[in-house]
């Protein structure tokens, strides 16, 4: 079955995509498109997104999302010239039951090589050609119980260059499939309205590569706790799992992680919303003994909607994140606002402390019904020692 | 007001002041806040080796048993949503 949907040509792809499409037009589905086409230095980058959602009277939704990058070159932000991904994908619920089946079709193009496994096979790289990604989750509830259950499975199709050390060429080798499958369980128990307490087991196979090197299975316990202390202002929630992990890739300390977090959200007014967010993780040394710290992360901020127009369209936000273990500190602020009529503006920033930084600037124009067309320019850089790039776009917005 | 619900607010406080007081472990590992996840994928693309996937949920989700931990993800998340 996956041999015949990776065989399958990328023309019959595209012609199933169209018909979906034309099919789902007529249903008179919701619509969102966007497009918008960035020129940096010489290079010209395309970027569009669609998602169509349909609902049944039946109580279903069926989604369609529809991502394409292209670019005429490979830049640092985008390891293949061509990224086109598409997902289909049915959530239904029924008395107790809450289902989410989908399908997802990603396609590589002109990519670069890639080690994809570089402890594995240090000599080896890999062009990522398409790949197949479909998926189960259910949720049931019952009384105080609720269980919940997914699988995932995810088959990419590679072709593998290995070094010759003779030569010093990269030898084309046959293409190989490499599949990833997922699944877990869940059993969550509501102690009383604030409290539950969880315990579940997760499973990630990896066919195909000796000696199931990237195995992992892990068990979960975990304790959360919902308190809405201002209903519908003040809500603060706080969690703790402990996760047991056994894969050969994961090292020894990694082996236990301990993680606890806290989320804060107010409303303090129409106007002004908040929101902090702190998570822990530690883990033990491999005599398990001692906790050792593997992260922290903490994240906040504040949203202004700007009294200017009904619909809230207005606002400026601000935030930050301090994750100092992983270098990705960052500060981050956004607004828009319209400037008169239908014209309106926008900047965004972001940076991270060290790392990399990105303004962008744009002036759009609103039709009605939220559809929009804008220009824009961007500055950034992505890290240290790679050119900045600045680059000037356009784009717009389709609602249906 | 009702004590009870302050209490494991308590109890998760003082464990992340205790593991404020840690050592630090000898290797990292990245992970999404889902909360803050868009589904862009930008993450995915950039990726080298194949170790982030969209989930059932349209959220980013890194597979640990494959990330070798070169920060790549963190740098193009639009979200910061990457730690
Ligand atoms: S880049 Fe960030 S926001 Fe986008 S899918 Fe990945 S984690 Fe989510
Ligand atoms: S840190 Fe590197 S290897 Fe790990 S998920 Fe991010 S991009 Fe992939």
């Amino acid at each position: 079955m996956w041999q015949l949907c990776i065989g399958m040509s990328t023309k019959r792809y595209t012609l199933i995509l169209l018909l979906l499409t034309v099919g789902w037009l007529c249903a008179r589905p919701s619509i969102w498109y966007n497009s918008q086409v960035v020129s940096v230095a010489d290079e010209i980058e395309w970027r569009n997104r669609l998602r169509v959602e349909q609902r049944f009277s039946s109580g279903g939704t069926l989604t369609v999302d529809d991502d394409l990058v292209w670019g005429d070159a490979i830049s640092p932000e985008r390891l293949q010239k061509l990224y086109h991904s598409m997902r289909l994908s049915w959530w239904q619920r029924f008395s107790h039951i809450e289902a989410r089946l989908g399908y997802r079709n990603t396609l590589y193009s002109g990519g670069e090589k890639i080690a994809l496994y570089p402890v594995w096979q240090p000599l080896s790289v890999y062009e990522r050609d398409l790949q197949h990604t479909g998926y189960l989750k259910a949720d049931i509830d019952f009384e105080s119980w609720r269980l919940s259950g997914y699988h995932l499975s995810k088959v990419l199709s590679i072709t593998p260059y290995e070094f010759d050390l003779q030569d010093f060429t990269l030898v084309r080798q046959a293409p190989e499939l490499q599949q990833d499958h997922f699944s877990g369980l869940r059993a969550t128990y509501q102690l009383n309205e604030d409290i539950a307490i969880s315990a579940g087991a997760n499973h990630k196979s990896n066919p195909g590569v000796a000696g199931g090197l990237f195995d992992l299975t892990t068990f979960s316990l975990g304790a959360k706790q919902n308190w809405k202390p201002i209903p519908l202002s003040l809500d603060i929630e706080t969690s703790l799992e402990w996760e047991y992990r056994d894969g050969k890739a994961i090292t020894a300390e990694r082996r236990n992680v301990l993680v606890a977090s806290i989320r804060l959200r107010h409303q303090l007014s129409p106007e002004v919303s908040g929101y902090v967010h702190y998570v822990n993780r530690t883990c033990t040394d491999p005599s398990g003994s001692e906790l050792l710290l593997l992260s922290n992360y903490l994240r906040g901020g504040v949203k202004y909607t700007l009294p200017v127009e009904p619909e809230g369209g207005s606002y400026v936000s601000g935030g930050f994140v301090y994750s100092p273990e992983n270098y990705s500190n960052a500060v981050f602020a956004e607004g828009q606002s319209k400037v008169v009529s239908r014209i309106w503006a926008g900047v965004s920033t972001m940076y991270r402390i060290k790392e990399n930084y990105k303004y962008t600037g744009k002036l759009g124009w609103r039709f009605p019904g939220a559809s929009e067309c804008h220009i824009l320019y961007s500055y950034s850089e992505l890290m240290q020692g790679v050119p900045k790039r600045s680059y000037f776009g356009a784009g717009w917005t389709w609602y249906y | 007001m009702r004590f009870r619900c302050l209490l494991p607010i308590l109890m998760i406080l003082i464990l992340m002041l205790v593991a404020f007081a840690c050592r630090s472990s000898s290797g990292g590992e990245y992970n999404v806040d889902r909360s803050a996840c868009n589904g862009c994928g930008e993450c995915v693309r950039v990726c080298p080796h194949d170790a982030i996937y969209m989930d059932a949920d349209n959220k980013a989700m890194i597979d640990q048993s494959k990330c070798q931990q070169c920060g790549n993800c963190v740098l193009v998340c639009p979200q910061s949503a990457i730690h």
